[in-house]
């Protein structure tokens, strides 16, 4: 065996890990202070990616914190982000979006069976939600949605809310008690069509993506 | 040990102050981790790990993933300084990267200490017995002429070698020569067996 096919050899074990390799001061420091630098278009595609990745973890770490209690689809994707430490922005960032698009998602003045499929799928992606899940949330949201038209109108004949120019807090407070009082109804059995025809669209559109991780 | 040298570049990331900023969780200093160490590890992992360079974009961000999920369990006063830290961890993700395609695939460990040690020949695609035994022989020399014959595989020059090992470059050509010519010659009693395989 000569010089060249034992360095091979060594660095192909180096590189599988079966030869140990110290990473030491002087061979960081060595990689530290030679070289160019990254242009910037490449270092803005690696910080970007990073940063994508970053969000997602704080995701998924918020979605371990969220209560059992099926919240409207919008508060759900409210309360994950906030519990994710993310912005309005951050998230219209990442679906491409504008921050008007968010609140209104969030507020469920859009619900998703309006959305085009593939903005909806970008949403569940992002927050990382099975579409069954999806499907409970979407029932959550349209039930809340008639309940709190009708409150709205309660309470703007009783001068309790003076426009529509309405707050965040008073749309929350609006949800939270259309809620409560959904709950004390039975539930239909059956699937609204909207949702059933919106969850199967969602279901395809996943497949194509190959997330079949949020199939169930 | 080996002597650090003059090398002050980086002695701001590398303080007790910065990473105390960094494991608070401030953001601006992982940014500034981001931005001074995105191209060295790019380098690193595209250079001596032999990473594709599409691929060493991913892997890059991945490292500072562990970095900044990681970074609170790094002590100071360690033998290896934070960015040492993290050209270890690019190192053993660069060798998950390798290993990936093969059968027996397991990640390794991002511990803060120790992350050197690896269980030799347990990934060898092809001819493993080789494998095997160059690591075993390699492990059976000295920690300096082991350095030498790596560094050198990976091709460091050898004045870079004897600077951080504080020794004349003559020293370490004399001792990679005769390291080496201690591997040829086992190699030739251990070849007739290996070479069935190669």
């Amino acid at each position: 065996m000569n010089e060249k096919e034992l360095n091979d050899r060594i660095v192909k074990g180096i590189r599988n890990g079966e030869i140990p390799l110290e990473v030491n001061d002087p061979v960081a420091d060595h990689w530290l202070s030679t070289g160019a630098e990254l242009s910037d278009a490449v270092k803005s595609r690696i910080k970007s990616n990073l940063q994508h990745r970053m969000q997602n973890a704080a995701i998924k770490q918020a979605l371990s914190s969220v209560g059992k209690e099926v919240l409207p689809f919008g508060r759900f994707i409210e309360s994950v982000r906030e519990r994710a430490g993310l912005s309005r922005s951050d998230v219209a960032g990442r679906l491409k979006k504008t921050d008007e698009y968010v609140q209104r998602v969030e507020r469920g003045d859009v619900v998703p069976t309006q959305l085009k499929t593939p903005d909806f799928a970008d949403l569940v992606e992002l927050f990382q939600i099975t579409v069954r899940a999806a499907v409970e949330m979407l029932k959550a949201a349209f039930d809340t949605l008639d309940y709190k038209s009708t409150f709205r109108a309660s309470a703007r004949a009783c001068a309790g809310l003076r426009n529509d120019k309405r707050g965040e807090d008073v749309e929350r407070a609006l949800d939270a008690f259309a809620r409560k009082k959904q709950r004390e109804l039975p539930r239909p059995s059956s699937l609204p069509h909207d949702i059933e025809v919106c969850a199967s669209k969602l279901q395809d559109e996943l497949k194509q993506r190959g997330r079949v991780d949020l199939l169930e | 040990m080996i002597g650090i040298g003059g090398f002050t570049a980086f002695e701001d990331i590398n303080s007790a102050d910065f990473l105390v900023e960094l494991q608070t969780g401030l953001q601006t200093a992982f940014d500034r981790l981001v931005d001074r160490l995105l191209s060295p590890l790019f380098r690193f992992l595209a250079g001596d790990m032999n990473i594709p360079e599409s691929d060493a974009e991913e892997l890059a961000a991945d490292v500072l993933m562990v970095v900044h999920a990681k970074v609170s369990g790094f002590r100071f006063s360690e033998r290896a300084k934070l960015t040492t830290w993290i050209f270890q961890v690019a190192k053993n993700r660069a060798i998950d990267y390798h290993r990936r395609s093969k059968p027996d695939f397991c990640e390794l460990s991002d511990s803060v200490v120790g992350s050197d040690t690896v269980k030799a020949g347990s990934y060898t695609n092809r001819n493993p017995h080789l494998q095997i035994w160059l690591a075993n022989e390699l492990a059976g020399l000295s920690e300096q002429d082991r350095q030498i014959l790596n560094w050198r595989a990976l091709d460091y020059d050898f004045a870079q070698i004897a600077d951080w090992l504080g020794m004349a470059e003559g020293t370490a050509r004399v001792r990679h020569k005769r390291a080496l010519d201690k591997l040829k010659a086992a190699a030739e009693r251990q070849v007739p067996q290996g070479a069935s395989q190669s």
